[in-house]
């Protein structure tokens, strides 16, 4: 009978902490609250908006990041490329500081850089599916995981996630757009940090060979 | 004043003290019941304390399912089934409080210069790469370790570490409040529960099995999702429910067709209701021998002695049929007050009493040599067998006689004229023995050298378990990745130690780059291993290896005084659960079952990925403490080593046979007695090797109710010639062993079936050819024929 490894390999999953599960927010309820009092017709407007985003199935881009740290007086800055197929997932290169990939394949995130070799991440696919379908426009995907409202900045929405799993690793998610085509992340960390991706996307009717096999 | 016989108060008074004997020892003895059969087996102080160590590790695991839902409406189909769940009295839901990230973080602050990854530990010396371990970590578009760490702990190996760490477990996430796993793109929501279900009580898995299964099928239909489900308690339910349904039924049919025999041999059941109290008071007699001799009994005991049966029926049988006094005058009315009874009837010596004498020495010789056997289940057997034997035989040579009722008891004569031409064919039989004997020779060993007998011990080959229950463990295996999962072991006297020799199994483990090796041991590591790390830390910092990339970030990290992380420490922490699920303590002690006063640790580690290699093995065979955790693989070697015992000792149980033939009837009459055991043997073997395709244990186990018939019906043909009476009785007896024990051969229970298809095989062989065994010389058989025809 096979049932005996069953129990323990199950509790030692479920026990261990996920990398996304994260941090437990004392603020969460007041979030939640803070959500819960949006009015229906602000949410509806932000939905309508986020709805013109131009859906990009297939798409090739740069990216510039800034981490901003509470502790830190500067942010830290990387550059890269990122390439999607809203079918098969993505790869995001990044050149400078250091090289490093991180690639969402099937909801699994790999993740390899200037020191170790490509390893798996696990349960981060929740995330990386939140921000692949983020950059490809896939409106009625995030619908499913956010809530929606109006930025404090101009252009922008911001998306409040609707479960734990997500609410405990951010606060919130700003999608800024400029004629209806993304043009920068902003991710809100309880803790106060935050993460500002600039992203330049243009759409494509192919992925290039080498991008392509790394997402089969 | 009535005289009474002073066999029958011989009788009387040896019963009551036989059965004092029992109670007091019953009573003033630590006596139990024992079911683990690993428990039986011969060991070093070693095992014990391993075996110990995997009790106390792994007790709970019986008592756990866990259901995965899966499909669009699976969220309220687990809300629904939650709630139905909770709802009954047996079953616990498991919950866990999980610690936040933020917690683990700050539980770990005091100690942040005692843990090196493995990345920065092979780099500690180069300031370069440390620098780019540094960077590659902040550059992370989302690393929660990095946020929660870089405060106090800006060098980022508490990060690293940490990430590194929690990584190894990460596959559960927790979406809309209920743990999940993502399969292949599916999500699956994991429900675990814990059942109340006392030890042994099969009624209550019955029970719960359908409770929890009728509640699963509802949530199917009403929410349309899919369900796999897996427990012990599953393939318990079933086992119990296929044993009870056969019980029933064969039990119903076996009985059926005894009364049936009996009825239609002797037009009474008195035969059947002195059968069965002999049969009490023969196993009576095992059970005081039991607990005589031993502590404990095991279960498995008495299915081994449940032979007892067999042989004391056909001492029963002969006692009805061969004692007859009609037709043999052994009792007759007697004026003589010298010689009066109780019930007026004058007792004869039986004519069966010798036969019956003979054939119980025999057999005690034959188990008398597994009293000496190194395995305490088989001594247990012998003991159970010489003193159930020994009471069977008491019964129907001391008390039997005196019974009114057995001078009732008539052969009906269509069963006498069955018995003669039983006897006839048998004459014809004899005529042609040498042509008979020579051709089986030829044919078995023929047989046996085309298809020698090959013995399968794997325990996993008797699981009975319908495919459905299989095929739902193996799709939970695989979506909770423990599919190939290997349990090592560890024990020692002390936590340190203990860790210690976790990180060198897992140092050693980690020689084959395909191993994936899951452990407390990096959340916890030995506080040696922690000094270590500080170590090269507060070295690393003195020759500013951190420095660039600190400065990068325009930040400080000062070494401070080391400060052990303690197993104390981390039970007192919110990772208790984590040191609750991995670490134990437990005692090596028979009577002690308070943790708190256990004297032992032990700890148990995960290995998947690929199989141990051979190194890995025989590092960890040599590790005195430590074992693979391999349940199923203990009990086929246990299994292996009791069937090698038992082969053995079969061996040895014939050659006495053999010697007890040989210096009671001569050497011809000693081969030709033996031969038709042997010849049963073999043949029983052969044939259920034929249709069950390998042997198991339960295969020889039967071998032991064979011989056991066979030397009884070989010394009452020998002593008694083919006489009609004899050939009746053995009759009888074969029929209803066949009924009994044959029936078993239509279980669906492998290792029951096994046991009655070798001794349905060996019964069918031995009453064919035991006859062969007799004592007529040619002329005899001559003589007899036109005899026996008229």
């Amino acid at each position: 009978m096979q049932v005996s490894a069953g129990f323990l390999g199950f509790i030692l999953l479920f026990i261990a902490i996920n990398s996304t599960d994260a941090t437990a927010i004392e603020n969460d309820d007041i979030e939640k609250n803070s959500i819960e009092s949006i009015e229906i017709p602000t949410a509806n407007i932000s939905l309508e908006l986020l709805k013109q985003l131009t859906s990009l199935p297939l798409a090739q881009g740069t990216f510039e990041q800034r981490k901003y740290f509470t502790i830190l007086k500067q942010p830290i800055v990387s550059t890269g490329e990122v390439y999607l197929d809203q079918a098969l997932g993505f790869v995001w290169q990044t050149h400078h500081p250091l090289s490093s990939v991180l690639r969402l394949k099937k909801s699994v995130l790999y993740m390899q850089d200037a020191v170790s070799p490509e390893r798996e991440v696990k349960g981060a696919g929740t995330i990386t599916q939140v921000l692949m379908n983020a950059l490809s426009g896939n409106v009625s995907a995030l619908e499913n995981e956010f809530n929606f409202q109006p930025s404090k900045q101009k252009a922008c929405i911001s998306l409040i996630p609707k479960e734990n799993l997500l609410a405990n690793v951010m606060k919130a998610i700003d999608l800024c757009m400029v004629d209806n085509k993304l043009k920068s992340i902003i991710l809100f960390e309880h803790s106060g940090n935050r993460t500002e991706i600039d992203i330049n996307l243009s759409a494509l009717t192919k992925l290039p060979e080498a991008i392509s096999a790394q997402l089969q | 004043m009535r005289n009474y016989n002073k066999g029958l108060i011989a009788y009387f008074v040896q019963l009551g003290l036989v059965l004092l004997l029992g109670v007091y020892f019953l009573v003033m003895g630590e006596w139990h019941v024992q079911s683990n059969l690993l428990s039986l087996l011969p060991g070093s102080e070693n095992n014990l304390v391993l075996n110990k160590a995997e009790q106390a590790l792994f007790k709970d695991k019986e008592q756990q399912v866990v259901i995965a839902l899966h499909g669009k409406q699976a969220i309220p189909a687990y809300q629904a089934m939650q709630k139905q769940l909770s709802a009954l009295p047996m079953v616990e839901l498991s919950e866990f409080q999980l610690p936040s990230l933020t917690e683990i973080s700050q539980f770990y602050l005091p100690y942040k210069d005692n843990f090196l990854s493995e990345r920065y530990f092979k780099n500690i010396n180069d300031s370069t790469v440390i620098t780019q371990l540094i960077t590659s970590q902040l550059i992370q578009m989302n690393n929660p370790f990095v946020s929660s760490t870089i405060g106090f702990a800006p060098r980022l190996n508490l990060a690293d570490y940490l990430n590194t760490e929690l990584n190894l477990f990460n596959k559960v996430e927790i979406v809309k409040d209920i743990p999940s796993v993502l399969v292949e793109s599916e999500r699956y929501f994991i429900s675990q529960l814990s059942l109340k279900v006392a030890g042994f009580s099969l009624k209550e898995s019955q029970q719960v099995n359908h409770q929890v299964l009728s509640i699963i099928q509802q949530v199917e239909t009403t929410y349309s999702v899919d369900t796999t489900y897996s427990g012990v308690v599953f393939h318990t339910a079933y086992a119990s429910e296929q044993a009870e349904f056969e019980i029933s039924s064969f039990g119903t049919l076996s009985l059926i067709g005894v009364i049936i025999l009996i009825l239609s041999v002797f037009r009474s059941l008195k035969p059947l209701l002195l059968s069965t109290i002999t049969l009490s008071i023969a196993v009576l007699y095992g059970l005081t021998g039991i607990v005589i001799f031993f502590e404990e009994l095991h279960l498995l005991t008495l299915v081994f002695a449940v032979t007892l049966i067999g042989i004391v029926i056909d001492y029963c049988f002969h006692r009805f049929v061969c004692d007859e006094n009609a037709d043999t005058n052994i009792r007759t009315k007697k004026d003589s007050s010298q010689n009066k009874v109780a019930n007026n009837y004058y007792v004869k010596p039986s004519i069966i009493n010798k036969p019956l004498l003979l054939g119980f020495l025999t057999t005690v010789l034959g188990y008398f040599g597994l009293f000496y056997s190194p395995l305490a289940l088989l001594s247990q057997v012998a003991v159970f067998m010489i003193f159930g034997l020994l009471g069977g035989l008491l019964t129907v040579t001391m008390l039997l006689p005196h019974v009114k009722w057995l001078s009732d008891i008539r052969v009906m004569p269509w069963a006498l004229a069955f018995a003669k031409k039983m006897q006839h064919y048998s004459l014809l039989f004899v005529q042609k023995r040498k042509a008979i004997y020579s051709g089986l020779l030829v044919v078995t060993i023929g047989s046996l050298l085309l298809a020698p007998l090959s013995f399968n011990d794997d325990v996993r080959l008797l699981n009975s378990s319908p495919q459905l229950l299989l095929e739902n463990e193996a799709k939970m295996a695989n979506l909770l990745n423990y599919q190939n999962n290997q349990r090592i072991v560890v024990t020692a006297n002390t936590i340190e130690q203990l860790l210690q020799r976790q990180e060198e199994a897992i140092s050693q483990l980690q020689q084959q780059p395909a191993l994936i090796i899951k452990s407390i041991a990096g959340l916890l590591p030995s506080q040696q291993k922690q000094k270590a790390h500080y170590q090269m830390i507060k070295s690393a910092s003195k020759q500013g290896v951190f420095n660039q990339g600190l400065a990068n970030i325009g930040l400080v990290d000062a070494v401070d005084e080391f400060k052990a992380l303690t197993y104390q420490d981390f039970t007192t922490s919110q990772l208790n659960s984590l040191a609750t699920l991995y670490i134990t303590k437990f005692s090596t002690n028979e009577t002690d079952v308070m943790e708190s006063s256990a004297d032992n640790f032990t700890l148990w580690l995960d290995v998947s990925g690929d199989k141990l290699n051979a190194a890995n093995l025989l590092w960890l065979i040599q590790q005195s403490d430590m074992r693979i955790f391999d349940k199923a693989g203990q009990v086929s070697s246990s299994l292996t080593t009791y069937r090698q015992n038992l082969f053995y000792l079969l061996a040895a149980a014939f050659v006495l046979v053999f010697l007890v033939l040989l210096v009671k009837y001569g050497v011809k009459q000693g081969v030709i007695g033996l031969l038709p055991i042997a010849l049963s043997a073999i043949i029983s073997l052969s044939l259920s090797q034929y249709f069950l395709g390998q042997l198991s244990i339960f295969n020889l186990l039967a071998l032991l109710l064979i011989l056991a018939l066979a030397i009884d019906y070989v010394i009452f043909y020998q002593e008694h010639g083919l006489a009609p009476r004899t050939c009746l009785a053995i009759m009888l007896s074969a029929i209803s062993s066949a009924l009994v024990f044959g029936m078993l051969a239509f279980s669906s229970t492998p290792a029951v079936q096994s046991f009655g298809l070798t001794v349905m095989f060996g019964i069918i062989a031995i009453f064919i050819l035991a006859p062969l065994s007799s004592r007529h010389r040619h002329s005899d058989v001559k003589t007899e024929i036109p005899h026996s025809n008229n």
